[in-house]
């Protein structure tokens, strides 16, 4: 069977992938079940527990607020304190409720029973205590006495009081003794001690609440009262006038009391506040422990199953992790294997195709790759052993062909065979070429041979042209000198030119001097005319004066007034070198002004013999250029002797290289042999023109002489060559 | 007490406080006729101004006084020591009685006192012996004065000539003259035309001091002091005649100096005031010139110290004018004694009353002011006034009215005389003027321009208004004063009720405040006084050339007049003129000007004679920079206008 | 007093127009240059300005127009002449331009020939008389009237 490397691949694979799916589908189901517990965990567990510690809370409340009220005096406060105690057994029902919405395991169930009877009693205990501590009977027997029954007593034993006191001064004032008012005296005075006795009750009913302390009390009273009933009975009866009446009101007043007595003694008898206490004490105490540890109870239980629920958790997790690592371990080992396996079966295969590359690549196609394997690289190396076998093939043919043999045949082996085409066309080609070759070298020695015969006619034209250009050159030289002499001549005149012109121009500078320092003359003896004309005012001013100071002036007069007159005869001076100075200042400006007109045209003169200098310069380096030219002229021509002569001798040597062409040529053997020797004797034509050509080469480097090419030699004609066609 | 008096009461004591003086010098050298000429000046002195001021029993007292040593002067006495001593009494007696102050109307009763005083001097008078007299005998007693004298160094230069004093004064006496050089200054400092010397001169003379100082009269400008060494044993070889009386001014001066703790003002000759304000005058030009070289040069430093001066001599100024002012009242104080005496005279009762005599005034104008307004007053009680019986007729009190009021209004200070008289008779003026000429029979004249005629040259209504004749008052040497002082005045009278004549003059007279603007490039000044504000003409009022030219100027209309026309020049062709609102009696007027230069302190020349009738001139000043500008009376500018308007209405 | 006929005999004699003219030296107080001339309003054309001379003020006449010549401005030799005249009872300085000051001569008053009645261009009230001097004529002028502030203002 075929056992292919695909096919291995495939099922290694297939392998893991299923270990590994198995794994998965382990550990998700694992996770699965730990959820499940930590969600039990979560929801059921923890309301227990938070339910069972509310109820404890509130139970723990509801105690003390019933303490609380119990202790509160005011009534008002009291039943708010009641209120807010109904408030927490509320919260207590609602976490109950609570509690019986969750799942609860039977222990649970019990314990949560338990404690709803205790609770139950606890209440009932609380009901009970309520009502009687809400009463405060103690409290109001005390309010009743103090506020009622004492005044009342008061009144009552004061009015005794008096009768007694009245009864007995009675007694002493009269001198004779009066039965009747010794019983009364006696009765009213037992009255007063009952009196006493019943204030003295009354008070111990309010101090001493014990059962037994109130039945003395009771019983007291009842007959004390009784007996006072009869003192009262008694005084009545002997009484008379005042004193009954006194008695009348005393009744009155007692029986006030007596309903008071008996409200306070009913107050204290029903002793609420005691009985709430010892009901606190002995019923309602029991039961909140009772319910308290059963909450407690409850709220242990909760979180005792909270571990449990957590060791579960733990548990799962464990045994998970450890199938799962097993799960891993195998699938490991089969891949380790495996991948070992296949390795080593591929890189022996591509060893050794490897190796047989590497021969032929060398070039030796002697290996045999042959394989019997059966997978791909089996395959593979079979293919190659067939390769090489084709190149040997090809190798031999290519043989033949080297050893000149062009007729041997080369079969490609198929269309994409590309070497066995390409020797095939190179075969082909080779044939053709070598017969082409073969015709052109006999064409090339008949070429030789006409160009050497060119050549010769070249050279001979070069000599004259020689000749020609020297006389050029001589002429030019002459030419030359003569510019440079005209140059010479155009700068000296422009020198001298732009000195007339600098010259003018300073003396135009020299005019307009002259004029400025006439003006300011003129200025000068504008002042001076100023000053002649102030003296005057002022010899006049003096003569005025002078004259105005009559004979004592008068030697004064005449030298104002000849001051006067040598003012103006300054004046008059001055007028005149102004007006002189003003004719000098016109006539130097007119020549100023020729000046001016003359300095321009001799700088105009001076820029033409420039321009014409300039020009000469030019024409100079023109002539130099020209006759640079002439010379290298010269040169050209002489090289195109010695070209020609070169070209000669050239056409010779290839008439000889193509000899030697087509004897190379003759190696190759094709079909149609015997063409290619038609050209072999035509060199030999074209040798004497080349020593003809010897003689003139070596003239025409120093003079150019003149010759006349002979196209009518004889020695040379058309029928001397032969025509090929192409 | 008004002011008046209490300037007289002023001068008395200072005259008494000399008097003392001089009288113990006289005892000891009984015969010094200077002495004597003293004492008599000074006694004269104080009856007249007694009797002005209503001192009546002083001046009558001091008339016996005066008498005796009028005598002594004539040589029909000597000085004795009884006469010493009754003077010094009776000098005594006479601060007294200037210490109660002016007589009641009614006159004072005699008191003892006075009347042994007087039988006293009389007794003395007669008892006189002829032939000792001093100053006759030419044999005065020969006294040595050292006399100490520092021109001021401007002296030369106002053309003193110490060579003719020293002479003068070597004339005297036997003069000892020392030349003191020391402050002459070396000769590269020396100003030749300073005067750096001092003169010490030992004189003994016959003279007294009051001679000597005579000769100084002219260089008081320097310093001068003269120390008298007492009388010498020899008499001297008669140096000349007795003095003539020499002038009171420096004698007054000297007793001034002698007590100057006793005094808080200095009097100050009024030329010399007149002096300092003239340089004053020239410092204000002079200034002006500096501040307008100052704003071309543009320096800062300069400028500062130009408007440093400038500071200053505007304080100098305002000094200056302010020790110029002087209260009307001294004008007005004259004239109760003037209309007393006018009323008296004249059989009419006339009472006085005056107001705002505190209002100042410049000392010149006052100086000016007594003659036309007692030509005004005198006018007022002879024709104004009527006499008792007509009064009684009228139904007027029989007291006639009299009322002189003083008041500031601006730059102007207004003086007029009112009285509850008959008032001006227009006709008769209407009859007189065209008999005279001034005015044709046909032509129509309203009140005022008829009233205003009185002012007319040689326009005497005498003859047709008051039958006291011989007083004619030319009313236009009234006006002629006032104008002088570049015053107005005006009359306005109600027939039957009164006249009012109103001096409108300028509270000074040597600089004002001016704003100084251009009209067709003339220079102009408006007195500042009389400028209220300047504002832009509006550009659609500057082609107008006549017709209602009106401005409305912060919701008023304000006519305007364009000064070019009005002075006939022509029209520059100048872009942003000005209006220039002035107020004149309250009324305002626009004055277009090309050009406002602005503020410029103007001193007033006085306008020539050429000039002086232009209407709406009146004064001309110099500019900085030295350019005359005239200045411009806005009164009268306003009128003139105001007549063209009619005109041109 | 011989002195003071002296003194009235020198006179300033100066040129207006081509003519020359003469005033008693006396009235004469200083020549200067022209200055300028401040224009008085709706002045009287004889007196059309003021002048300031050293710090004084003066009315400036124009003698041309009194005596009916034409106006005409300054020119290189015109002077001021400044006179201290008595007009109208005070006495005040007075400027006037003259064309040209000629010089000082001695005119007696004995020398005068009255103006002669015909052929005198101006107008003969201002005139005092006329002298010869070098052949050439010289009008003395009446000063009073001449410098008189014209009455019909």
């Amino acid at each position: 069977m075929r056992l292919t490397i695909k096919t291995k691949l495939i099922a290694v694979f297939a392998v893991l992938i299923a270990l590994l799916g198995a794994s998965s589908f382990m550990a998700l189901k694992e996770a699965a079940e730990l959820q499940a517990t930590l969600d039990d965990m979560v929801e059921d567990t923890a309301a227990q527990l938070d339910e069972s510690l509310t109820m404890e809370a509130a139970a723990a409340t509801t105690m003390s607020i019933v303490k609380s009220y119990l202790m509160e005096p005011d009534d008002a406060a009291a039943t708010a304190l009641a209120e807010e105690a109904e408030a927490e057994i509320l919260h207590v029902a609602e976490a109950i409720g609570n509690m019986r919405r969750l799942n609860l395991t039977e222990t649970e169930e019990a314990a949560l029973q338990r404690f709803e009877a205790e609770w139950e009693e606890f209440l009932a205990a609380e009901d009970e205590i309520r009502e009687l501590g809400l009463a405060k009977t103690n409290v109001r027997a005390l309010e009743t006495y103090q506020t009622q029954s004492e005044p009342a007593y008061g009144i009552v034993y004061t009015m005794v009081e008096e009768i007694v006191a009245n009864v007995r001064e009675r007694i002493a004032s009269a001198t004779l003794r009066d039965p009747r008012l010794a019983t009364l005296e006696e009765n009213v005075d037992a009255l007063t001690d009952n009196l006493r006795a019943l204030h003295s009750y009354e008070r111990d009913l309010l101090i001493d609440n014990s059962a037994e302390k109130i039945e003395i009390s009771q019983a007291g009273i009842e007959a004390e009262t009784a007996s006072l009933q009869d003192h009262l009975a008694a005084a009545e009866a002997v009484a008379t006038g005042a004193d009954r009446q006194a008695l009348d009101s005393l009744s009155v007043a007692w029986q006030e009391w007596r309903e008071l007595m008996q409200a306070t003694t009913e107050l204290s008898v029903q002793n609420t506040n005691t009985l709430a206490s010892r009901l606190l004490k002995d019923q309602l105490e029991p039961a909140f422990d009772e319910s308290f540890a059963a909450a407690a109870a409850m709220a242990t239980m909760s979180r005792d199953n909270l571990g449990l629920a957590q060791d579960d958790a733990h548990a799962a997790y464990a045994t998970s992790r450890n199938l799962l690592l097993t799960l891993g371990a195998v699938a490991a080992t089969i891949a380790v294997v495996a991948a070992f396996w296949l390795s080593t079966t591929i890189s022996r295969g591509l060893a050794r195709a490897v190796e047989v590359a590497c021969e032929v690549a060398r070039g030796n196609l002697d290996i045999h790759a042959k394989s019997d394997k059966r997978d791909e690289i089996g395959d593979l190396l079979n293919a190659m052993d067939k390769m090489v076998v084709d190149l040997r093939d090809m190798s031999r043919a290519a043989e033949t062909i080297a050893k000149g043999d062009l007729t041997a045949d080369v079969k490609p082996r198929s269309d994409e065979d590309q070497l066995g085409m390409a020797l095939r066309d190179m075969v082909v080609k080779l044939r053709d070429v070598i017969s082409n070759a073969s015709v052109s070298a006999t064409y090339v020695a008949e070429g030789a041979s006409d160009m050497s015969a060119t050549a010769e006619q070249l050279s001979a034209g070069s000599n004259q042209q020689a000749s020609a250009a020297e006389q050029a050159s001589a002429s030019i030289e002459e030419m030359t000198a003569n510019i440079r002499q005209n140059a010479d001549n155009a700068a000296q005149t422009e020198k001298i030119a732009n000195q007339s012109a600098e010259d003018a121009r300073q003396s135009g500078e020299a005019v307009g001097n002259a004029v400025r320092a006439m003006k300011t003359i003129a200025d000068k003896i504008n002042i001076i005319q100023e000053i002649a004309r102030q003296t005057d005012l002022l010899a006049l001013n003096a003569a005025v004066e002078a004259a105005r100071a009559g004979t004592h002036g008068k030697g004064f007069a005449v030298v104002a007034s000849e001051v006067r007159k040598l003012a103006e005869r300054s004046q008059q001076a001055a007028a005149e070198i102004s007006s002189l100075s003003s004719q000098t200042v016109e006539v130097s400006g007119e020549a100023g002004r020729m000046l001016e007109t003359l300095v321009p045209n001799i700088q105009r003169t001076a820029d033409l013999v420039q321009e014409i200098s300039a020009s000469t310069r030019e024409q100079n380096v023109g002539a130099e250029q020209i006759n640079e030219a002439i010379r290298e002229l010269d040169k050209v021509i002489q090289q195109n002797a010695a070209a020609a002569e070169q070209s000669a001798a050239t056409s010779q040597e290839l008439a000889a290289q193509s000899q030697q062409l087509n004897a190379v040529i003759g190696y190759f053997t094709v079909a149609d042999a015997g063409r290619h020797a038609a050209a072999a004797p035509r060199p030999a034509k074209a040798a004497p023109s080349v020593a003809a050509k010897q003689a003139p080469k070596k003239s025409a480097s120093k003079t150019v002489e003149a010759f006349d090419l002979d196209l009518s030699s004889s020695d040379v004609s058309d029928a001397d060559f032969t025509r090929y066609a192409g | 007490m008004n002011p008046a008096t209490q300037s007289f009461i002023q001068e008395a004591s200072e005259i008494l406080e000399g008097l003392d003086v001089t009288l113990l010098e006289l005892e000891a050298s009984p015969t010094d006729s200077a002495r004597i000429d003293a004492v008599f000046r000074a006694l004269h002195t104080l009856k007249g101004s007694g009797a002005m001021f209503g001192f009546t029993a002083l001046s009558k007292f001091l008339h016996h006084f005066e008498n005796a040593f009028d005598r002594i002067r004539s040589g029909e006495g000597t000085v004795s020591a009884d006469l010493i001593q009754l003077s010094l009494a009776s000098r005594d007696h006479m601060e007294r009685m200037i210490a109660r102050g002016p007589d009641p109307e009614a006159g004072r009763p005699p008191d003892a006192e006075t009347d042994a005083l007087v039988e006293k001097i009389r007794r003395l008078v007669e008892t006189m012996q002829p032939g000792s007299a001093p100053a006759s005998d030419g044999t005065p007693t020969m006294r040595r004065f050292v006399i100490d004298f520092r021109p001021s160094p401007d002296a030369m230069r106002n053309g003193l000539r110490p060579d003719l004093l020293l002479a003068e004064l070597a004339d005297l006496g036997t003069a000892d003259i020392t030349c003191l050089g020391h402050h002459v200054p070396a000769l590269e400092d020396l100003d030749p035309t300073v005067c750096h010397l001092a003169w010490h001169v030992v004189l003994v003379t016959g003279a007294g001091r009051g001679e000597i100082e005579e000769v100084f009269l002219f260089a008081s400008d320097g310093d001068l002091e003269i120390t008298e060494l007492g009388p010498v044993g020899e008499p001297a070889s008669a140096p000349g005649s007795a003095s003539e009386e020499t002038p009171a001014a420096p004698e007054a001066a000297q007793a001034a100096e002698q007590v100057p703790s006793k005094s808080t003002s200095v009097r100050v000759q009024s030329h010399r005031l007149d002096e300092l304000m003239d340089q004053l005058g020239e410092l204000v030009i002079a200034q002006a010139r500096l501040n307008r070289i100052s704003s071309d040069v543009q320096d800062s430093a300069l400028a500062g110290v130009a408007e440093e001066i400038e500071r200053l001599v505007t304080g100098l100024r305002d000094a200056t004018l302010s020790i110029r002012m002087l209260p009307v009242e001294l004008v007005f104080g004259k004239f109760r004694r003037v209309v007393r005496d006018l009323s008296g005279e004249l059989g009419k009762q006339v009472k006085l009353d005056t107001r705002g005599g505190e209002t100042e005034v410049d000392k010149n104008v006052i100086d000016s002011l007594t003659e036309p307004l007692v030509h005004i007053i005198r006018n007022a009680i002879d024709h104004g006034i009527e006499s008792p019986q007509e009064r009684a007729a009228r139904g007027k009190p029989e007291h006639a009215l009299v009322k002189m009021q003083a008041r500031q209004s601006g730059g102007e200070v207004l003086i007029s005389v009112t009285d509850d008289g008959a008032g001006l008779d227009a006709e008769a003026i209407r009859a007189r003027a065209i008999e005279r000429g001034l005015l044709a029979a046909d032509q129509e004249a309203s009140d005022e321009q008829l009233y205003n005629l009185i002012f007319e040259p040689g326009f005497s209504t005498a003859k047709s208004l008051s039958s006291v004749s011989g007083r004619g008052v030319g009313m236009d040497a009234v006006r002629r004063v006032i104008e002088d002082l570049r015053g107005v005045v005006e009359v306005k009278s109600r027939p039957g009720l009164g006249t009012q004549v109103t001096l409108r003059l300028p509270l000074t007279l040597a600089i004002i405040d001016g704003l100084l603007v251009k009209v067709a490039g003339v220079p102009f000044v408006l007195p500042l006084s009389s400028v209220e504000e300047c504002v832009d003409l509006p550009a659609d009022e500057k082609a107008r050339e006549s017709g209602r030219a009106l401005l409305r100027i912060r919701d008023e209309l304000v006519p305007y007049v364009n000064l070019d026309t009005l002075f006939g020049f022509d029209r520059l062709d100048e872009d942003d003129r000005r209006i220039v609102v002035s107020s004149v009696d309250g009324k305002r007027m626009g004055l277009v000007v090309d050009e406002v230069v602005g503020q410029h302190q103007t001193v007033i020349k006085p306008l020539s004679i050429y000039h002086r009738g232009i209407e709406g001139l009146s004064g001309s000043t110099i500019l900085g920079d030295g350019s005359v500008a005239m200045i411009l009376d806005v009164t009268a500018l306003v009128k003139r206008a105001q007549a063209a308007r009619r005109v041109a209405a | 007093m011989t002195e003071t006929s002296e003194i009235e005999g020198m006179a300033l004699t100066f040129s207006l127009q081509g003519e020359t003219f003469a005033i008693p030296v006396t009235y004469v107080d200083e020549i200067i240059d022209p200055l300028p001339v401040t224009r008085a309003p709706n002045a009287d054309a004889f007196a059309p300005g003021l002048i300031n001379v050293r710090g004084a003020i003066a009315p400036f006449v124009d003698l041309r127009h009194r005596l009916g010549m034409k106006p005409a401005g300054p020119c290189a030799t015109s002077r001021v002449l400044v006179l201290d005249l008595v007009v109208g009872g005070e006495s005040t300085k007075v400027a006037m331009m003259a064309d040209a000051v000629d010089d000082i001569t001695e005119t007696n008053l004995s020398d005068l020939e009255p103006v002669p009645e015909l052929g005198v261009r101006w107008p003969t009230e201002y005139l005092k008389g006329v002298a010869k001097k070098d052949g050439a004529l010289i009008i003395l002028l009446d000063v009073e009237a001449t410098f008189a502030p014209t009455t019909s203002h």
